[in-house]
């Protein structure tokens, strides 16, 4: 979904690079221009601006100007219709987000730590992992209808899997050093997971949090329009139906913001939790 | 508490599937309060017979007890400096919290109605360091990272220290300040310590007794009693002759031995 996904890269302990394709005689406010995200966003701008110029210059029914398009969604804001939309798909997010982290946090930090829990998981989580979300489509209709209660079992589906493959990753990560420091420290098997297992595969978990949480929003957002009933998915559906052009725009560029926002929310939470880690990739 | 290693060998299962000699069978005894050094090429077993000491390591015959208690797990009264100590701290916790896991899971009852926080202060400068309580591991040298890992072992109040060459990655002038502070938390603390190193001047300079261990596994090749007057000095002590004397002897028979 957002970029930010792909590029923080929390896991590799490796000092991340900065390009250095500017000559040292480049100024200072170039060169921390260029190699920061400033300048990113100073292309989003640009382009935005010849969007507007365009379609300014050239109506046509496909491509509103952004500030008609801003004019509708400021409109559909105020009278609740896009907010009761996004409230709606915000709900089954939260809720299917919640529940696979649970189930991912617990079953793959068992399976990484208790070798029967492994034995008896892993050929069912390899299986299932493999089965395509759309696949399962017809059959959850059957079996739930498209309540809420089928929107939140894809989300659940969709987002368990990162969650689980990452905390397994993670749970496997505690060096056999520490393991034995555990051991010789006298802790239970109960307290060398507190104290040094979870700890050691959080970094691990937040990531596959991270990733989990872009797919949430994705297939929520997919879900209300598999449904047809509610959400943000079906209220751009709806837009596209009536061949409201502004409202399909405000619609997608909404799920863009609350992405946005959601991932860079995550982000600083993830920074907080493990600041030990910057020190030892040498980020002082 | 006595340290009784009764023909305790070690043969490893290799990758490829063929046996290793870890160590041939050894016997011995190491008296309470002693400071013993092991010393040996790489490869001689070592860390083998530390680890089996420590309890992380199952014997393939005979079996070692400290005090009246067979040692089948790693036992509650020792602790064990790793080689790679900079792996054995938490590194999500500070050197305070990871003091405070010393504390936390000792040998005997925790302290009680203390100030923890000055507790740590004091174990933290025990080992000279200070203020640091809210670093990282990560941000500390070597050499402190070192000290921090003693720190830890102290504070769970151990009656037996074992060290895997603790000092083999300092620099040489921190590893003279190290083992002056081993030597004084060995007094303070009456622990009896098994230390192992590959440097013959530095076992010498620290212990009562050398066990040199014969190559490849070959088990107890020679040990000597150290009869080097206390306190010692890393000047003094390493220019007497008597010093110099075993070092000569020490340094020929591990030379010649193959
Ligand atoms: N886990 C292991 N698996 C197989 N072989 C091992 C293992 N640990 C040690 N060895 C072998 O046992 C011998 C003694 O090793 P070690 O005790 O580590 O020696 P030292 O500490 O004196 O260098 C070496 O030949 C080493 O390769
Ligand atoms: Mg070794």
């Amino acid at each position: 979904m957002s970029s930010s996904d792909v590029f923080s890269e929390a896991v590799s302990p490796v000092k991340k690079q900065r390009s250095d394709f500017l000559s040292d005689s480049a100024s200072g406010f170039a060169r921390t221009f260029f190699s920061s995200r400033a300048f990113g966003w100073t292309i989003v701008l640009v382009l935005l601006a010849v969007w507007q110029i365009v379609a300014s210059i050239y109506p046509m029914p496909q491509l509103p100007a952004l500030s008609d398009i801003y004019r509708t969604w400021v409109e559909q804001v105020v009278n609740g219709d896009l907010i009761v939309a996004l409230a709606d798909t915000m709900r089954i997010t939260a809720i299917g987000f919640v529940v696979a982290t649970v189930v991912g946090i617990i079953l793959g930090f068992l399976m990484g730590r208790v070798t029967v829990i492994w034995g008896a998981a892993e050929p069912s989580v390899e299986l299932v992992r493999q089965i395509p979300i759309s696949a399962l489509l017809p059959l959850l209709i059957l079996y739930l209808g498209i309540a809420d209660s089928f929107k939140i079992t894809i989300v659940v589906l969709a987002a368990s899997f990162p969650i689980l493959l990452n905390t397994f990753a993670g749970a496997r990560s505690v060096s056999k050093t520490m393991r034995q420091t555990a051991q010789t420290f006298q802790l239970s098997w109960l307290q060398a997971q507190l104290e040094i297992g979870l700890p050691a595969a959080l970094p691990y978990i937040l990531v596959g949090m991270r990733q989990a949480l872009g797919v949430t929003l994705v297939i929520a957002v997919v879900t209300g329009m598999l449904a047809g009933n509610s959400g943000i998915g079906y209220y751009i559906l709806q837009a596209q139906q009536v061949l409201d052009i502004r409202a399909l725009f405000a619609g997608i560029l909404t799920v863009a913001a609350v992405g946005y926002v959601l991932n860079a929310i995550f982000l600083v939470i993830e920074h907080r939790l493990t600041r030990w880690r910057t020190f030892s990739s040498g980020q002082h | 508490m006595t340290i009784a290693v009764s023909a305790v060998s070690k043969t490893y299962r290799s990758a490829r599937g063929d046996d290793v000699t870890g160590l041939k069978p050894v016997t011995l005894s190491i008296a309470e309060g002693a400071f013993v050094s092991v010393v040996g090429r790489s490869g001689c077993g070592k860390s083998t017979l530390l680890r089996l000491l420590a309890g992380l390591e199952t014997p393939s015959s005979g079996g070692a007890s400290i005090g009246n208690e067979k040692i089948v797990r790693p036992p509650a009264s020792v602790r064990y400096l790793f080689q790679n100590y900079s792996e054995s701290l938490l590194p999500w916790k500070t050197v305070g919290g990871n003091i405070r896991f010393g504390l936390r899971h000792c040998h005997g009852a925790p302290p009680r109605d203390v100030d923890i926080s000055s507790l740590v202060e004091k174990k933290l400068e025990e080992v000279g360091l200070s203020g640091i309580t809210e670093r990282y591991p990560a941000e500390l040298s070597g050499g402190m990272q070192q000290r921090v890992a003693i720190a830890r072992a102290l504070a769970a109040n151990p009656k037996v220290l074992l060290l895997d060459e603790p000092f083999s990655a300092v620099d040489a002038l921190s590893r003279a300040n190290l083992q002056d502070l081993l030597l004084k938390v060995w007094e303070a603390h009456r622990l009896t310590i098994v230390f192992v190193t590959h440097d013959i001047d530095e076992a010498l300079y620290l212990s009562d007794r050398v066990v040199i261990l014969a190559p490849n596994g070959g088990g107890i090749q020679l040990d000597v009693d150290v009869d080097l007057a206390r306190p010692r000095n890393q000047i003094e002590t390493r220019s007497e002759p008597a010093f110099l004397e075993m070092r000569r002897e020490l340094l020929g028979r591990v030379l010649s031995a193959h």
